[in-house]
């Protein structure tokens, strides 16, 4: 069965639509061109894999997200509780490491992959996709429409992805350089450090306000549930907590406040490892107009990258340090990765596409060093060594 | 006289109604409060409505009694009512209705109920509680429903009529009621293809033994033949002024209800339990076809000899159900084209955008709906 990929919503364009036979004629970095009955295979084998995980779906999936939830939730109790009752800076700063994690394991690995349907398939209706509302100032329905509507359909679109560079920053040469740029690590800091906050207000689309695309009329109910979600979030985190703490309500703000910095920081990172390495393409609205399901998993294989790391590195990424897997099979559960992964690399190797991984460091230094060469008007980057 | 299991249990939840509306909201403290209270025990939990089993009884080689602890906030029952049992097989959750099977008085004295369940070949649940399930092991719950009662009428004299697993609500009525009914006349007619398989074979005698108000016929339809109206007349001649209880095979309630009436009873003292449809391929004309599930975007062939909703199933999707009988409503879904035929009423819609329950609706053709 072949899906034809369009574009709901997509303006209609003068430009006609190039025929599939010119399109998959382009080479995307390191990885070749393939033809049309190629893209059609390679869409195949990788859904016959997935396929296979979907049959295999049982009680051990059922078993390790419950395991998950359950470490998460007394890690949350643990490190409130310490937080609380910390009698010295060194128990407090525990309490905090353990709200971290919570709050990390949470949005992730529980989160993050129970909205995008993982585990629907359990009938639970705690861990069903359209339901679940996460730890995150990010409603979680406005996430269910930017994340998994939005950005895992048009991953990597110019354009059309508004996760690629979360319109703050300029990631290719594709978007036009202006002056602004010039400070964009700066952003990029300011980004990590309030991410969730950031995310929370992605639907807001302020650059379409700004040129008048959508009118903040249009904007009015999502800034109502965003607001709805923004009060329950402070009124835990920063009021009836420490509150309920008394004189020391200022130990557990600050303790509270860290453990969502650090959260938003490790998010921020681990997602930008997934799409703005070095390696990672971009394409453009053209080149993916009507296209074939083949083309979107070969749009996925070539826009995401991965990272190595042992088993809880993986857990407290949400295994987005499969983030390949994770775009090819975004409702498979997401302890399944680590499996599928080596058959996929070798489904890439099979086609001559390059399977972009790296440890953590390796990872994060081309992201670093991408955001900073693309701060500088192009003539300027063409002079930097490749 | 009206029998409510346990009243103190019961005025006590009524006062705290607003407890449980609570703990239904989604919060933060509703979360990690359930979350610690059923870690210290699953049966605490404020959210979910939980039983322990305590014990497993094999009654024949295809039916076993699974003695239920409920949590507290389960509010009992009146004899002759059915719930929904939930566990998670392989991963999914599933849930099929049962009826109670023992008697209140149990339930008052050691808070403990049960349930009796006939194995089905190929049956996803049945087959799974036989498998699978132990002691110790945790199911959801949900409160007991239902008319099939004795609550529900005056009437002096009774006549169950039962067959196969359908003696489950009756054993309930029979071990509730007699102790507290002598005055009552009850006549049971309890159907099986031969001895081997006759449900609560002993406990059924040993009530006959004690009560004199209570007279057992047990028909072994191997030797004895299927239901008849000659064999329903020379085993119980004053059916007429009976109120009658019917429950087993959808085959076997349709003919007794027949016959029943050819002998006199008139409908509105025919009452009667469906425990599901056991589907006749043969029945149907012009089945088959393909079904077409608009919103997973998933085709399905169809034989004929499955619903709806099985094929949903089979083709992977999770769609709604509570009872796949046809009595919760919770299957309904929105048919956008074809015809579907309805296994209770045997009628044949074929209207676009109409709601159907797809527990009970048998494709006639290419159907699509929005599932
Ligand atoms: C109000 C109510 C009370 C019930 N009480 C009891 C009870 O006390 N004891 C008990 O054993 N069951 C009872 N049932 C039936 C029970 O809910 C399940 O339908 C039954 O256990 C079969 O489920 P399954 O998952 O094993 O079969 P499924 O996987 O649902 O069905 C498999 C096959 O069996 C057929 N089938 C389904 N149900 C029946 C049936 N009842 N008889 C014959 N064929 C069937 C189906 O058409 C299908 O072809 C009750 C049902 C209702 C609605
Ligand atoms: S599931 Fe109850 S009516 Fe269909």
């Amino acid at each position: 069965m072949t899906m034809r990929w369009n574009f709901k919503g997509s303006k209609p364009e003068g430009k006609p639509v190039a025929t599939g036979q010119e399109l998959a004629g382009q080479a995307h970095g390191k990885s070749r061109r393939l033809s049309p009955e190629e893209l059609e295979a390679l869409g195949q084998e990788l859904e016959a894999l997935r396929q296979e995980v979907l049959a295999d779906l049982g009680q051990r999936d059922a078993d390790y997200i419950r395991d998950i939830i359950r470490k998460q939730r007394w890690a949350e109790i643990g490190g409130r509780t310490l937080i609380h009752f910390s009698l010295n800076p060194i128990t407090w700063a525990v309490g905090v490491g353990m709200l971290t994690t919570a709050k990390i394991l949470e949005n992730m690995e529980i989160g993050h992959n129970v909205m995008h349907g993982q585990y629907d398939w359990m009938n639970d209706p705690d861990l069903h996709s359209q339901t679940y509302e996460w730890d995150n100032v990010c409603d979680g329905d406005s996430w269910r429409k930017t994340h998994n509507y939005e950005h895992h359909t048009f991953t990597n679109i110019i354009g059309k992805d508004r996760d690629y560079g979360y319109a703050i920053l300029r990631l290719s040469n594709d978007t036009p350089w202006r002056p602004r740029y010039l400070f964009q690590f700066s952003y990029f800091i300011a980004l990590s450090l309030l991410f969730e906050w950031g995310v929370g207000i992605h639907e807001l689309e302020v650059e379409k306000l700004e040129n008048k695309e959508v009118t903040w009329r249009e904007k009015l109910p999502f800034i109502k549930s965003y607001a709805r979600k923004i009060s329950k979030q402070v009124m835990k985190d920063y009021v009836v907590f420490p509150a309920l703490a008394g004189p020391f309500a200022p130990k557990v703000l600050l303790g509270n406040a860290l453990a969502n910095v650090g959260r938003s920081v490790w998010a921020s990172a681990v997602i930008f490892c997934g799409h703005f390495t070095e390696q990672a393409q971009t394409f453009t609205e053209e080149e993916c107009e009507n296209k074939t399901r083949g083309h979107w998993y070969y749009r996925q294989l070539l826009g995401s990258s991965n990272f190595t790391g042992g088993r809880w590195l993986h857990i407290m990424s949400g295994h987005l340090s499969y983030q390949i897997e994770h775009h090819l099979y975004p409702d498979i559960p997401s302890h399944r990765y680590a499996e599928m992964a080596p058959r996929v690399e070798a489904i890439c190797k099979k086609y001559g596409l390059h399977y972009n991984t790296g440890t953590f460091t390796e990872q994060f230094s081309t992201v670093v060093k991408r955001i900073l060469r693309y701060s500088l008007p192009p003539k300027l980057e063409a002079m930097l060594p490749a | 006289m009206r029998l409510v299991s346990a009243p103190t249990i019961q005025s006590r939840i009524g006062s705290l109604m607003f407890l449980e509306k609570f703990w239904q909201r989604n919060g933060f403290i509703q979360t990690y409060g359930d979350f610690l209270l059923s870690e210290i025990d699953p049966l605490l939990s404020p959210r979910r409505l939980q039983a322990r089993v305590v014990a497993i009884r094999q009654e024949t080689a295809d039916a076993k009694t699974y003695v239920f602890k409920p949590s507290r906030r389960w509010k009992g029952f009146q004899a002759g009512m059915h719930l929904q049992v939930g566990v998670e097989a392989q991963g999914v959750a599933l849930s099929r209705y049962y009826s109670v099977s023992s008697s209140v008085q149990q339930f008052v004295r050691e808070g403990t109920f049960s349930i009796t369940v006939k194995r089905i070949p190929q049956g996803r649940m049945s087959n799974w509680l036989f498998d699978n399930l132990q002691p110790e092991d945790i199911v959801r719950i949900g409160q007991a429903d239902g008319e099939f009662t004795l609550e529900q009428t005056p009437a002096q004299k009774v006549l169950f009529l039962a067959a196969g697993s359908g003696i489950t609500p009756m054993m309930s009525m029979l071990t509730t009621h007699l102790p507290q009914a002598p005055e009552r006349d009850f006549q049971l007619l309890y159907y099986c293809c031969n001895p081997d398989e006759v449900i609560f074979a002993q406990a059924l005698q040993s009530l006959a033994d004690q009560y004199p108000n209570f007279k057992l016929e047990v028909v072994h339809t191997d030797t004895e033949g299927l239901i008849n109206a000659e064999q329903l007349a020379s085993r119980c001649a004053d059916a007429a002024e009976r109120e009658v209880f019917l429950c087993g095979p959808g085959g076997f309630m349709q003919v007794a209800r027949e016959l029943l009436e050819a002998q006199g009873v008139t409908a509105d003292h025919i009452r009667q339990e469906s425990f599901g449809v056991r589907l006749d391929v043969n029945a149907l004309e012009q089945t088959g076809g393909e079904v077409f599930f608009s919103k997973a975007g998933v085709e399905a062939e169809a034989d004929g000899s499955q619903t709806i909703l099985m094929l949903a199933e089979s083709a992977g999707l999770k769609p709604k159900y509570g009872c796949r009988t046809g009595i919760c409503h919770e299957c309904k879904c929105v048919k956008k084209s074809g015809a579907v035929r309805n296994l209770l009423t045997g009628q044949v819609s074929l209207a676009e955008n109409e709601a159907i329950q797809t527990c009970i609706s048998v494709p006639q053709g290419k159907v699509e709906v929005a599932l």
